[in-house]
Order: C-alpha cells, then sequence, then structure tokens
C-alpha cells in the first residue's frame, strides 16, 4: 500500500489485504474485521474504511467458490452496510446466513465453506483447539468447550 | 475477484474470452486485448499499448459490465 497506493480499497468501505505464498501466506484463510471508527485509505472512489477482510491464498484455485460469493456479497451494498455495523462475530454470521439462505444453491455451498473458515479463525482467535482440530464442525459456539 | 464478475458478466453475454489475473508485472509482459484494473495499478502500468478499462468498485457488476463492454466496443470498432 505504501508503494502502489489504496489499492486494497476495492469497493466502497471495504479493503481486501491479500498475500500470496511468495509474499508470505504460510496457508489459505481468510479474517474479516468491522472497524468502529472508519478509516481513509486514501481512495477518493472508496474511502472511508469500515470492513478488512484479509487473504491469504495458497494457489489461485483455492477457495474459488467462497471468493465467488463473497464477490457476490460484497456486491451488495446493503449486505456491506449492514456487516460493517455487527460489533460480534456471531451478528455477522447470522447475516451470512441470512444471505446464503436466500443466494443460489452454488452460491450458499461457497458461504458455508466461508463460515468453516472463518469459524477456524475465530476458533483460533479464542484459542480453542476443539474447533481448529475439527474444520468441519457446525460452528455456532456449542461445540466448543 | 475482479476475475469471477468479469467471467460472469462475460458468460451473460455469450462472449468467450480467456481471462486471467496477474500482477502488474505480468500484466505488462504479457500480450492481451484488454487490461482491467484500478487506477493504482492504471498509473503502475505506465504506458502500455494495451487498451486499459479503470473501475474504482471492483466487485460491482454494474460498473464492471459498462466499462467492460464499452472498451470491447471500443476495440471491436478499430
Amino acid at each position: 500500500v505504501k508503494e502502489l497506493g489504496p489499492y486494497i480499497v476495492v469497493a466502497p468501505g471495504v479493503a481486501m489485504p491479500h498475500a500470496r505464498p511468495e509474499d508470505g501466506a504460510i496457508a489459505t484463510g481468510m479474517s474479516l474485521v468491522t472497524l468502529k471508527e472508519p478509516v481513509v485509505f486514501g481512495n477518493p472512489d472508496n474511502d472511508p474504511v469500515r470492513l478488512v477482510i484479509g487473504l491469504a491464498a495458497l494457489d489461485a484455485q483455492a477457495h474459488l467458490h467462497a471468493l465467488a460469493t463473497l464477490v457476490e456479497l460484497l456486491g451488495d451494498p446493503e449486505m456491506v452496510r449492514q456487516i460493517s455495523r455487527q460489533l460480534s462475530a456471531e451478528a455477522i454470521l447470522g447475516l451470512m446466513r441470512t444471505f446464503e439462505a436466500t443466494a443460489s444453491p452454488q452460491a450458499s455451498a461457497a458461504v458455508s465453506q466461508t463460515q468453516e473458515e472463518r469459524g477456524e479463525r475465530y476458533a483460533e482467535a479464542d484459542d480453542c483447539d476443539c474447533l481448529r482440530l475439527r474444520p468441519g464442525v457446525k460452528l455456532d459456539g456449542q461445540n466448543c468447550h | 475477484m475482479a476475475k469471477i464478475a468479469i467471467d460472469k458478466i462475460l458468460g451473460e453475454r455469450g462472449i468467450s474470452a480467456t481471462i486471467n489475473a496477474a500482477d502488474a508485472g505480468t500484466a505488462k509482459a504479457h500480450r492481451a486485448d484488454l487490461i482491467v484494473t484500478t487506477k493504482e495499478f492504471a498509473k503502475r502500468l505506465g504506458e502500455v499499448k494495451t487498451p486499459i478499462a479503470v473501475v474504482s468498485n471492483f466487485v460491482n457488476k454494474d460498473e464492471l459490465r459498462e466499462k467492460l463492454l464499452a472498451a470491447l466496443e471500443t476495440i471491436r470498432m478499430e
């Protein structure tokens, strides 16, 4: 960003920092952060940023389905607005499930995948090994010790 | 990201194309009919012979569709 400018601000209010293995990605994953105070990145078209989604990919094919659904989701300004306002992971997962329910079957499979990835990330953040070791489990917190 | 949306838009129109996601260096070295990118990378690409379509919202299909089809039309006219 320092070299190239605010190119990671890909849509109004949304920044997507991303990396490939040659840039240091050691596993495929994603994260999502909502900002309490919007941040100006210097992108006049899309500032200020309220939603930061980090992507790490090991190859171009990995999680293409999840990414396709994410594109659909981010292409819906109302979804972006609603997600940006949320302060809890549960609330955001709830919004994504609603989106999943109204999206096409192909898209909904991808949303599930996205949720699993996100769930894993949250599990790591909570330092709970039980979810991290079993990525297939339903990520509603009830499976957690 | 944009590749996914562009695939869909061209699919809707029945236009077949090979679409590659590339970094600035690769895009510059690659022979293509059209480059779709953001302001920052358009600046970075500098002087290239390939036509460039500049988009500000990479996930907005309406903006991508409008700029993509306009650019393709320009290419077709030449």
